[in-house]
């Protein structure tokens, strides 16, 4: 070959290198430029274009009805745009004009409208009569976008529920942290051209993208029963509350729940607080007790052993149980609330009586194994799914560690920890024929045009017991009011159901004397209930048959009425045994006391008179606090009606409390302290 | 009448399409300039069609001479060439961090590492063609590397690395189409990459030092993941493929591209010109201008190979390496596939030196196609 040849063939071969690389950036680009264009066209986009966003408005928070229980009121922000503004070379005089109007101090103006950032907000949550004047200043740099602030209408009403939102209108606590995402809704934004080093272009594009507003919550909340629950509460919490003496407790909670589908109609807590002003209060007082905080409930835990024994056929509730006044287990006597005993009676009137060896022979007949199914099926130990963030699991004794002894003290409610939405949860499933719920508080979510999005969906967990088993237990329990211990929440002329409570508090692995958790559950109407009701009251040194019982009376009565629920005519107008000092005298011509509450004495006077009712005033005021009887109860015609006036509400004439008995606290007299739980 | 025979032989397709590419420059140029200086819209417009008329009376004048008669001057030239490489180390101007241009008049400067380019191309083809089949031992490279590698060290010393690294492309391009050994050019650029390899590895892995700033180092390996250092050096990376991507087939449009024009996108007037080619006039835009380079180059390659003497190949394959190197590390750069080296695009970025520069280049090509070899083939 000659030299030339090869020089030649060289010359070829550089350029096939030069070809090949060439067809290498032919491919390159065309990845870049077909493949990724219109992902990299938007980044590019992204990059001048630059958004005052224009917060979508968040959605309000509604009870059942569509009272608005939070809702989002217009504010605006004052926004800078760092580079304008240093550009303008007017730093120090907006920043000084701008501290005068916010009422800020110049140097953090100053620092805020020089930062080295795209975006700055200067002041959230500005009056729009102060937006408007920066607006007319006309500052470079200097801009307002409407912006929403949460604001709650009726302070602390529901405030457990609610929660409260911070100040981006991000959701904190309650239901709106849970339903943050469906109230808040799409930002839009104004988009405005920006060239490299951060100044607008002048006649660049603007665009306006909408922002896309939240949803509507819909509670299952009912605003009124809420306000029936947190009135009796702050008769409680004021140390106004029925046979309390004027003590006031640490806590109260009173629930209500439609036990047919698990909607949470009511869950009032005290102490509350009101979240337009959330960072004033103390981090406790916002915990909601009656989903977070567990407690031994005490007797009322009784109709879960009994509806146990009864779907079981542990017991016949004809059968005879002969009560000596206490019952041995393992060498320890767990004793009757009565002295002596109940001596012969039928299981029925166990029930009836609260009668402990009863129960504890049931709990014995179970045994174990099944008296642990049912713990496990009506859902203690787990959390019932409320749609509340930090709820308790309750704390159940250790199964392969539990004795005869735990076993008994556990079939009267002692020694388990429980929550008020589980135990009133269990209750509703006893009363609506044996399905356990899952205890909802959203009704539905609507969109801003009122269009339901997510509509409401009962959600059944498990069959429980049968029909049968809750009819008959319903039917017990309507005993227990009518004829037992329950005698305080009997309400005339409406078939109630229910089981008192009283839980020693436990601190440090033992029980406190004196100092009590008192708990009443009821359901209305026995015979198909639409309301069941749980009141606790933590901390006070009474029994829960007598000032747990009176608030849910209240609520019950109210609740009902409210509920438009005509009382039954077959219904008994007085307890069969008469409590001391709660008096129902036998009826002689019924007649119907109108409700007076609220008004003032003059015009109760009037109305009570008109009718032909006698009454009787106590305490100072000029207000009707309460009345017994409450309003619309069926009495004899022509008898007195009492009115609780001023700040003397709520002292009733009942017998001093501690005549009586109470079935907890007998339980464990003679028990040595406190049965630690043995996990 | 000699220079009427001559004619006879130019390459007509060189010249349309170095026509396209220049014109192209000023379409370009009128959209990717305009924003710098708001004042003075079409300043840097009317500067570049300046340069390219003064380089084209420059390539008519260095057509006309026979390109034989520049061997007489080969070791002036060198000598020149060095001593305006050292005098910019002694009295250049400082600008970003370089020192590469020595100031003659207020608006003026040379930057004479544009012309040692051409200078070396011209004195090595010399220097080879008398080597002539003398290039098959390891130690016949060695006189023509220290000859390349002295006037590339004053570059680096400036520091201008892209520059430098165009010089060992003219290296090996001519070495190649001299004669030297295949085998021992391969295994020569094999051991450099080598070095450079095992330099980078102790220097990542053992902190050995390198003699390149950090900062250098960094702008040379960012390519390799520019989102490390988005605001950083890898910032103009990213831009540019931004830019590139968001073209798309048709482009956005003659002045409707944003990057550019919105100065997002850093040297868009020179060095990174090709990327407001990517954004405004597409996939179609972008495979125009390397089809016009492609054709450019093989007309090149024809006038290397049809030209009378090894001289004058050895200069057009000088030439045609630089300018290919010039192209495919440029295009490469900006769509994000090689490193950032500050090398800008072959007839099209702004720059007066470099236009010049590769005027004369033409001039030089252009004599060699005058006075090509009639063969009968």
């Amino acid at each position: 070959m000659s030299p030339y040849v090869v020089m030649r063939k060289r010359i070829a071969f550089l350029f096939l290198c030069v070809a090949v690389f060439l067809l290498v950036l032919v491919i390159r680009l065309a990845y870049v430029q077909l493949g990724q264009g219109a992902g990299l066209s938007k980044i590019a986009d992204d990059t001048h274009f630059r958004g005052v966003p224009v917060a979508p408005k968040r959605g309000n928070i509604e009870d059942r009805q569509g009272n608005v229980l939070a809702m989002s009121v217009s504010s605006e922000t004052i926004y800078a745009v760092p580079a304008e503004v240093r550009q303008s070379g007017r730093t120090k005089e907006i920043a000084a004009d701008l501290a005068q109007l916010l009422g800020k101090t110049e140097s953090e103006i100053e620092e805020r409208i020089s930062k080295r950032s795209i975006l700055e907000y200067v002041q959230k949550r500005v009056t729009p009569e102060i937006a408007a004047q920066v607006r007319a200043r006309k500052y470079p740099g200097i801009g307002t976008t409407e912006d929403s602030q949460r604001y709650y209408p009726n302070g602390s009403l529901a405030a457990h529920l609610i929660g409260f939102a911070g100040i981006d209108n991000q959701g904190l606590e309650g239901i709106e942290l849970t339903r943050n995402q469906e109230m808040n809704g799409i930002p839009g934004s104004i988009l405005r051209e920006f060239a490299a080093n951060g100044i607008e272009l002048p006649e660049a594009e603007h665009q306006y993208l909408a922002p896309q507003q939240g949803n509507t919550v819909r509670l299952t909340i009912d605003k009124n029963i809420q306000a029936f629950a947190e009135r009796e509460l702050q008769k409680i919490m004021s140390g106004q509350g029925v046979n309390m003496e004027g003590q006031v407790p640490k806590s109260a909670s009173i629930l209500v729940m439609d036990p047919s589908s698990g909607e949470m109609l009511a869950i009032a807590t005290l102490p509350s607080f009101d979240p337009n002003h959330y960072q004033e209060y103390d981090p406790g007082v916002r915990r909601n007790i009656a989903v977070q905080n567990g407690y031994e409930p005490g007797s009322t835990f009784k109709i879960i052993t009994l509806a146990a024994a009864l779907e079981e056929k542990e017991i016949n509730v004809d059968s005879h149980f002969f009560d000596k006044g206490f019952y041995s287990v393992l060498g320890k006597n767990v004793r009757c609330w009565k002295a002596g005993g109940h001596g012969d009676q039928t299981f029925r009137q166990v029930a009836e009586n609260s009668c402990n060896p009863g129960f504890v022979e049931m709990g014995q007949r179970l045994g174990m194994d099944k008296f642990y199914k049912y713990l496990q099926d009506f859902g203690f130990g787990q959390k019932t799914g409320i749609e509340m963030s930090g709820e308790a699991l309750g704390i159940l004794a250790n199964k392969k560690k539990a004795t005869a002894l735990d076993l008994a003290t556990m079939s009267i409610g002692q020694t388990n920890n429980v929550t008020a939405i589980q135990l009133l949860t269990a209750v509703a499933a006893v009363a609506n024929g044996g399905t356990l719920l899952k205890p909802q508080l959203v009704r539905e979510i609507v969109d801003s045009n009122g269009q339901v999005v997510t509509p409401f969906k009962k959600e059944e967990v498990r069959k429980v017991i049968s029909k049968e088993t809750s009819n008959l237990e319903c039917e017990i329990l309507e005993g227990v009011v009518t004829n037992g211990t329950g005698r305080r929440a009997f309400l005339p002329g409406y078939r109630v159901a229910g089981k008192t409570g009283t839980a020693q508090k436990v601190v440090n692995g033992g029980y406190v004397q004196g100092e009590y958790i008192a708990s009443f559950v009821s359901f209305a109407p026995a015979n198909s209930p639409r309301l069941a009701i749980l009141a606790v009251i933590d901390g006070v040194p009474f029994y829960g048959g007598v000032v747990a019982a009176p608030p849910v009376q209240a609520v019950m009565l109210d609740s009902l009425k409210y509920l438009g629920l005509k009382p039954d005519p077959a219904a008994p107008l007085t307890p069969s045994k008469p409590l001391p000092g709660l008096e129902f005298p036998p009826v002689k011509k019924a007649a119907v006391i109108p409700s007076v509450l609220g008004l003032s004495l003059e015009e109760a006077q009037k109305i009570l008179n008109q009718v032909g009712f006698k009454l009787e005033t106590e305490g100072q005021g000029e207000v009707v606090l309460d009345q017994i009887p409450h309003g619309d109860a069926r009495v004899e015609e022509g008898s007195t009606v009492l009115l609780y006036l001023g700040q003397e509400a709520g002292q009733t004439a009942a017998a001093n409390w501690w005549q009586e008995e109470d079935e907890d606290i007998e339980a464990i007299k003679a028990l040595p302290g406190r049965i630690p739980l043995s996990n | 009448m000699q220079l009427k025979r001559h004619l006879q032989n130019l390459d007509l397709i060189f010249l349309l399409f170095l026509i396209l590419l220049l014109s192209s420059s000023l379409i370009i140029l009128s959209t990717a300039s305009i924003n710098i200086d708001k004042e003075q819209p079409f300043h840097y417009v009317q500067l570049q069609a300046l340069w390219i008329f003064v380089g084209l009376i420059l390539t008519c004048i260095i057509a006309s001479v026979d390109y034989q008669k520049w061997r007489h001057f080969s070791k002036w030239i060198y000598a020149v060439n060095l001593m305006l490489l050292l005098a910019v180390i002694l009295f250049g101007n400082e600008a970003k961090g370089a020192t590469r241009w020595i100031t003659v008049t207020s608006s003026f400067a040379i930057q004479p590492s544009e012309f040692a380019k051409v200078f070396i191309i011209i004195t090595l083809a010399d220097f080879l063609a008398k080597r002539e089949k003398n290039l098959n031992r390891f130690r016949d490279f060695i006189a023509p590397s220290l000859f390349v590698l002295i006037p590339m060290a004053l570059i680096c010393l400036q520091p201008d690395l892209g520059t430098a690294l165009v010089f060992g492309a003219i290296f090996v391009g001519m070495m190649f189409v001299a004669g030297a050994n295949p085998r021992k050019l391969g295994a020569l650029l094999l051991g450099i990459g080598l070095i450079v390899g095992v330099a980078l590895w102790l220097h990542f892995a053992q902190g050995i030092p390198l003699p390149l700033k950090d900062y250098q180092l960094k702008r040379l390996i960012i390519f390799l993941d520019p989102a490390s250092d988005i605001a950083g050096d890898g910032f103009h990376i990213i831009q540019s493929i931004w830019a590139i991507g968001s073209g798309g087939l048709w482009g956005k449009g003659y002045r409707m591209g944003t990057q550019g024009q919105l100065n997002f996108l850093p040297e868009h007037h020179t060095d990174f010109i090709f990327s407001v080619v990517g954004e405004e006039f597409g996939f179609i835009g972008t495979i125009s201008l390397l089809f016009f380079f492609c054709i450019f180059l093989l007309r090149s390659i024809r006038i290397a190979v049809q030209s009378r003497d090894l001289y004058g190949t050895l200069i057009a394959s000088g030439i045609i390496s630089m300018f290919a190197f010039h192209i495919l590390v440029n295009v490469g750069m900006t769509s994000g596939i090689m490193p950032v080296t500050g090398i800008p695009l072959l007839l099209i970025s702004y720059g007066g030196n470099n236009m010049l520069s590769n005027m004369l280049a033409i001039g030089l090509l252009l004599s060699i196609n005058l006075r090509r070899q009639r063969l009968m083939f």
